[in-house]
């Protein structure tokens, strides 16, 4: 089976949000309390990624050249090719974030999760979500139920306006790269995100039909934290034992300082 | 809607203008997506950067209430460059007419006027008639009294300058606008125009549609495919409601209610019946009289015969206006018992609510039908009102939702679709057929009793099931049937007593055929039920009719006023999406259902009017034969265009301390009321929604940064919104998608606010309608929602 | 578009593609043989979407007598599938505790609701239909026939079905009401 991708031409999205609801809807997940608007520039709701809610429209009020602009994105789990999550799930012999190579989408097993919260830790753009009372790590699951059963995301399939599109990897690629041609055509500053990021790029591949400069808090070169291995050295002594998410809070802030020092 | 959702797909132009249907009808943008990749291009004019505007090619600002003016200047634009399809104008539309000598316009006035009775008797706006009662025509459009001469003569004042002073719209933006749209004069290009309660809201709202008509016609783009004039419908069977007519000036199938003057059916319909004398007018509306008595028996079965006047004096007959306004009028002046609200909350949603909620308290009692709580429901203990001073009985009926009963809806491209049960209604819930045929059963049996003038209801056809009412009866109703065994020799058909009536072409005014509602007849015939057909097939053209996919009034046609799509000679103005077109070995039209099978040439394309022509000018409307002009009821700036400062035809009210009209002295911001796409409406099938609670919580205001400044509101600040009418709290959404206006050199500002909240439901707030004012257009009364004054304060404490 | 939408659905669809003939879908099972799909062994029937006037279908999966899931239909020619954020949100309407189960009355003066059967309210609001409209009732006005009552008012209707819609005009009309007007009005 072919590699699936996800691709989001940004150029056609109207933030109508019927993704972030259809989300919650297929994945039966819980409102959450808000008020007013999350964010300057719009109607953002929540504030934030969360154990309930795995995808959120963020929206951009820009003036450029005293053109005004609304932009809009939708932040949730890439699906990385090499996803780090996986790498850092302490849990063995079989991971608890789980990677399906075949589909190329990242899921976690709930059954087997700890919920200890290195998989956010080491996640590039910290998009996994501890539930604080399953004690479960969350996220974005490419809606692989569906997708083994033959249907695509909730979240592709509800979008009105082709912003969203789900389908063969290389398919997707190809039209991310027909929509940055596009948008050159029109005029536009348009960049391609998740192709080659991290080196092995992401299964959502955006293309922004603007600067990145209009949207401030994407993460322009992200890396995966370069002490993943030393996390790992930490675990190793513990081969035999029963991991826990005490256990890796512990070594989780061993890293932690360890970082901080280098820092300063 | 003329056109179709998907049909928007061919359109090279899409003025997107009193609509954001990026936010109201999000999947309309699906087809307006592939119509851009077709290359079209979408503009969107709006006092506020929508999510539409982003979505636009190009965007341009207009302050509220003034489109008119800004329609008229794209007109003008139009007449001076001849940017017009000049064979379509002058062989579709009454451009080519002449008009009575009598008809003239000054300083804001058309002639008939009467000051005193505040509007017009329209005797100098007629054609000019032949000796043979027709209208006459010059084709060459250079008649000086032809309405092209009059339309160019009118609109030359609506000079760029002139309208970007009174709306706000930058001359350049304004331009572009011009020559993008007037683009598509040309056969083979086309705009279509999507609109909705911006343009409709207004007390000019009727006028504001019809320059939109006025402009899509001189460009040849009415009855085409990706051309029309599309009224973008905002609940998912208000367009089936106005079709059954809901509204107290029409019954089924738009038919007049009747009127005092109509004493009997002769005088109705000689009345309503329209005439002419051009035996290349199809008038369709000849038929008028198989209709109405189509309907009687419908609503009177075996006891409507032609020796009573098929119970024609069963029917109420009006005397007055009886439109929204007016019923809280009436009713705030303690003049009516009782209410019934199915569905609706008009504490939220209607006009000028402190009045409308304390309008309730004079009544005897109110019955109020909905799945939810409602703050009409809950008006007796609303904050700030004490319940034991109010002797209003009401009774809440918990209603099914859609997924809990079966039956048709009717979207806003005019398709009628079929719905399934998939579950029960919860608890004690009903059907608002089952709860109707419940308290129609027992009112029979009270009536049945004694009563006063007890007939129209104990004769009253009712049988539509034992328990539940059927809906599949019902629908067949509206088709209708044949009550004996009939033959149409000229048709060569004939049908037994009892089979289902194919169409309204066989629809009779004699008492031999039943139907509750004309424009549905074809709908559910003896094939079944046309509503739940699902195919993929499309027409042999290729647009995207869908024709055997659920079914479409009228008679199936998927676009309407489609004789105009081809040339005198039938030939598609288009060939790459023709919508019909005339076959000449077989003698008949191909493609959609056509206006009528008349060969080409033979008959005027706009069946439904006496003289066979779409209408540049109007002589029926009550506020003029052009559009003109004027500021809302509350503005800001003087009138630029003429000394009548508002629409010289519109009812003002004048009920003391709740009507208050407010001066700008007091209330300088212009504001405007609108939804999200989040919310819907009155708010309770959406305020009750905790997915869609979390996505907007909350009322709020959207301002100009420049405004907020100088108001020190930051966002996120509470605010309280003032008018005359009274105050709203809300949230402070500050931002550079509101602009100040420059209106005659002068900056005026513009703030706009949501109107879906009230004091019931999961989420809270204020309304926008605690502002608006009880006034409304001239022609239709709807409430001018979209442009009024207000202050706007940052909340102490 | 590199493939279509509506056969990728179709592929490993649970079981609507199968259903469709010449008329709709009423409800009927679905089936499906892999592991983890939680509308599996549901019962599917379409529908239409209540909120706005575009008219997108939808697949609503029963199981136990509750709705379990609500998504657009991808047969559907309008919207093929997509839904915004309301129609994506109609599986909360199903399932709501907001939702009115009982009958409720409020007496005049009173602070609170009560709750009442049927029977008992469809009779009260008969008598006082009866009782307005005979009290209000106007034969003849100016000399001539009119037949109509102006003190009872009927609103609303546009979240009604066609078939509701007629009954209530049908309805509204024999009892002499004219102040009938609707959403479309305003």
């Amino acid at each position: 089976m072919p590699k699936k991708g996800l691709l989001f031409d940004l150029a056609k999205c109207t933030a109508c949000r019927g993704c972030q609801v259809a989300c919650k809807q297929w994945n039966q997940l819980p409102a959450e309390k808000t008020t007013f608007f999350a964010e300057k520039g719009g109607y953002q709701n929540p504030a934030a990624l969360s154990p309930h809610t795995y995808s959120l429209v963020k929206f951009y009020e820009v003036k450029a050249d005293s053109q005004l602009k609304w932009l809009f994105r939708i932040h949730r789990c890439l699906h990385c090719s090499d996803p780090a999550c996986v790498k850092a799930c302490p849990v063995e012999p079989v991971k608890a974030m789980t990677h399906d190579k075949e589909r190329g989408m990242v899921y976690v097993n709930k059954e087997l999760c700890i919920g200890c919260g290195a998989c956010n830790d080491y996640c590039p753009w910290n998009i996994p979500q501890i539930d604080d009372d399953t004690e479960k790590s969350t996220k974005c699951t490419g809606c692989i139920d569906r997708q083994i059963n033959g249907l695509e995301p909730a979240c592709s399939k509800a979008c009105p306006s082709g912003a969203m599109v789900f389908g063969d990897y290389d398919k997707i690629l190809e039209m991310a790269h027909q929509a940055k041609e596009r948008l050159e055509a029109e005029g536009k500053h348009p960049t391609i995100y998740g192709e080659k990021e991290l080196g092995t790029g992401t299964h959502k591949i955006t293309v922004f039909p603007e600067s990145l400069d209009y949207y401030p808090d994407v993460i322009k070169n992200p890396e995966v934290p370069a002490d993943i291995g030393f996390f790992h050295e930490l675990l190793k002594p513990l081969g035999g034992l029963t991991i826990t998410a005490s256990v890796v809070g512990l070594l989780m802030a061993r890293v932690r300082e360890v970082r901080e020092k280098e820092e300063v | 809607m003329t056109n179709h959702w998907i049909d928007m797909i061919h359109s090279d132009v899409v003025m997107i203008m009193g609509s954001n249907c990026a936010e109201n009808h999000p999947v309309a943008l699906r087809w307006l997506q592939r119509a851009k990749e077709r290359g079209a291009v979408i503009l969107s004019v709006d006092p506020r950067f929508t999510r539409t505007s982003s979505f636009a090619d190009h965007y341009c600002k207009l302050r509220s209430g003034t489109d008119i003016a800004f329609v008229g200047g794209i007109i003008n634009y139009a007449l001076q460059n001849n940017l017009i399809h000049k064979e379509y104008v002058a062989e579709y539309t009454n451009g080519s007419c002449i008009i009575s000598k009598d008809f003239a316009f000054h300083e804001g006035l058309f002639s008939s006027y009467d000051s005193d009775k505040r509007s017009y008797d329209k005797k100098s706006w007629g054609y000019e008639l032949d000796e043979n009662g027709v209208p006459k025509r010059d084709k060459s459009l250079e008649d000086p009294r032809c309405v092209y001469q009059l339309l160019k003569k009118h609109f030359a004042r609506y000079t760029v300058d002139l309208v970007s002073r009174i709306t706000g719209a930058p001359p350049d933006d304004f331009t572009n606008i011009c020559k993008i749209l007037t683009s598509t004069h040309t056969p083979d290009r086309v705009a279509t125009w999507l609109y909705a309660m911006g343009t409709t809201q207004h007390t000019h709202g009727t006028q504001n549609i019809r320059s939109y008509v006025i402009l899509q016609l001189l460009l040849g783009n009415i009855g085409r495919a990706g051309g029309g004039i599309n009224a973008l419908r905002g609940e998912s069977n208000v367009q089936g409601s106005t079709d059954m007519c809901l509204l107290f000036h029409i019954i089924p199938g738009y038919l007049k209610s009747p009127t005092i003057d109509n004493v009997n059916l002769k005088a109705y319909l000689d009345q309503w019946t329209p005439k002419t004398n051009d035996p290349m007018s199809a008038n369709w509306w000849s038929n008028y009289p198989k209709y109405m008595v189509s309907l009687l028996k419908a609503f009177w079965g075996e006891k409507a015969t032609n020796k009573n006047d098929f119970c024609y004096d069963y029917l109420p007959k009006r005397s007055g206006n009886y439109s929204h306004i007016s019923l809280f009028e009436h009713m705030y002046a303690g003049n009516i018992k009782g209410l019934f609200c199915f569905g609706q909350n008009p504490a939220v949603g209607g006009p000028n609510v402190n009045m409308e909620r304390e309008a309730l308290h004079k009544l005897d009692w109110l019955v109020a039908v909905d799945l939810w709580d409602t703050e009409t429901a809950d008006f007796w203990q609303r904050p700030g009102v004490d319940p034991t001073s109010i002797n209003t009985e009401v009774f809440m009926l918990p209603a099914a939702a859609s997924v809990e009963k079966e039956g048709s809806i009717t979207n806003s491209g005019r398709w009628m679709q079929w719905r399934y049960k998939a579950v029960d209604p919860p608890g004690e819930a009903k059907s608002d057929a089952w709860i109707l045929d419940k308290l129609v059963r027992a009112l029979k049996k009270e009536y049945n009793a004694g009563g006063v003038f007890p007939d129209p209801i104990r004769d009253l056809a009712w049988d539509y099931g034992h328990e539940e009412p059927n809906p599949h009866i019902i629908a067949k109703e509206i088709n209708g049937y044949f009550t004996e065994d009939i033959s149409f020799p000229d048709k060569n058909k004939s049908f037994k007593k009892g089979d289902q009536v194919p169409s309204f072409a066989y629809l009779k005014d004699d008492g031999s055929t039943v139907s509750g509602n004309w424009l549905y007849c074809a709908s559910y015939t003896n094939a079944g039920n046309m509503a739940a057909r699902r195919s993929a097939e499309d027409a042999v053209n290729k647009i995207g009719l869908y024709p055997k996919w659920s079914w479409c009034w009228p008679v199936n046609r998927r676009i309407i006023y489609n004789r105009a799509s081809v040339d005198p000679q039938g030939n598609p103005w288009d060939d790459k999406r023709w919508v019909i077109r005339w076959n000449k070995e077989t003698k008949k039209w191909e493609g959609d259902v056509p206006d009528g099978g008349w060969a080409p040439g033979t008959k005027h394309p706009f069946i439904m009017r006496p003289e066979g022509l779409a209408c540049v000018f109007s002589t029926s409307l009550a506020d003029g034969p052009f559009p003109e002009h004027y500021e809302p009821l509350e503005s800001p700036v003087e009138n630029l265009m003429s000394p009548v400062q508002y629409n010289p035809a519109i009812k003002v009210w004048n009920t003391p301390e709740v009507d208050n009209i407010g001066t700008s002295d007091k209330y300088p911001i212009v504001a405007t009321t609108y939804r999200v796409t989040e919310h819907w409406q009155a708010g309770c099938m959406t305020r009750n929604l905790p997915w869609l609670v979390e996505l907007v919580p909350d009322s709020f205001v959207e301002l100009s940064t420049d405004l907020a400044k100088r108001k020190g509101i930051k966002n996120g600040d509470r605010v309280v919104v003032t008018s005359a009418r009274g105050k709203a709290g809300a949230y402070a959404l500050v931002t550079d998608r509101f602009e100040p206006f420059t209106i005659d050199g002068r900056q005026v500002d513009e703030v706009g606010l949501t109107w879906h909240f009230g004091y019931t439901g999961l989420a809270k707030g204020d309304s926008a309608n605690l502002l608006t004012p009880h006034v409304g257009d001239a022609n239709t009364m709807i409430p001018e929602f979209k442009a009024f004054l207000c202050n706007i304060e940052k909340e102490v404490g | 578009m590199t493939y279509s939408r509506r056969q990728f659905l179709k592929r490993g669809s649970t079981g609507l593609a199968a259903g469709i003939g010449l008329f709709g879908i009423a409800p009927q099972t679905s089936s499906t043989t892999l592991p983890a799909l939680r509308t599996a062994r549901s019962i599917e029937s379409t529908t239409i979407c209540p909120y706005c006037g575009v008219g997108c279908g939808q697949i609503v999966s029963v199981k136990n007598g509750k709705v379990i899931n609500v998504e657009g239909d991808p047969d559907h020619p309008i919207n093929e599938g997509a839904l915004c954020s309301k129609g994506s949100a109609l599986f909360q309407v199903a399932n709501n505790e907001r939702r009115l189960q009982k009958v409720r009355y409020r007496a005049a003066g009173s602070s609170e609701w009560e709750e009442k059967d049927w029977d008992w309210a469809i009779q009260e609001i008969a008598k006082r239909v009866k009782k307005s409209r005979d009290e209000t009732f106007i034969a003849k006005e100016k000399g001539k026939v009119v037949n109509r009552t102006d003190g009872i008012a009927c609103l609303g209707g546009a979240a009604l079905d066609n078939e509701e819609c007629y009954l209530l005009s049908k309805t509204a009309r024999s009892l002499g009401i004219t102040y009938l007007e609707h959403q479309a009005r305003i």
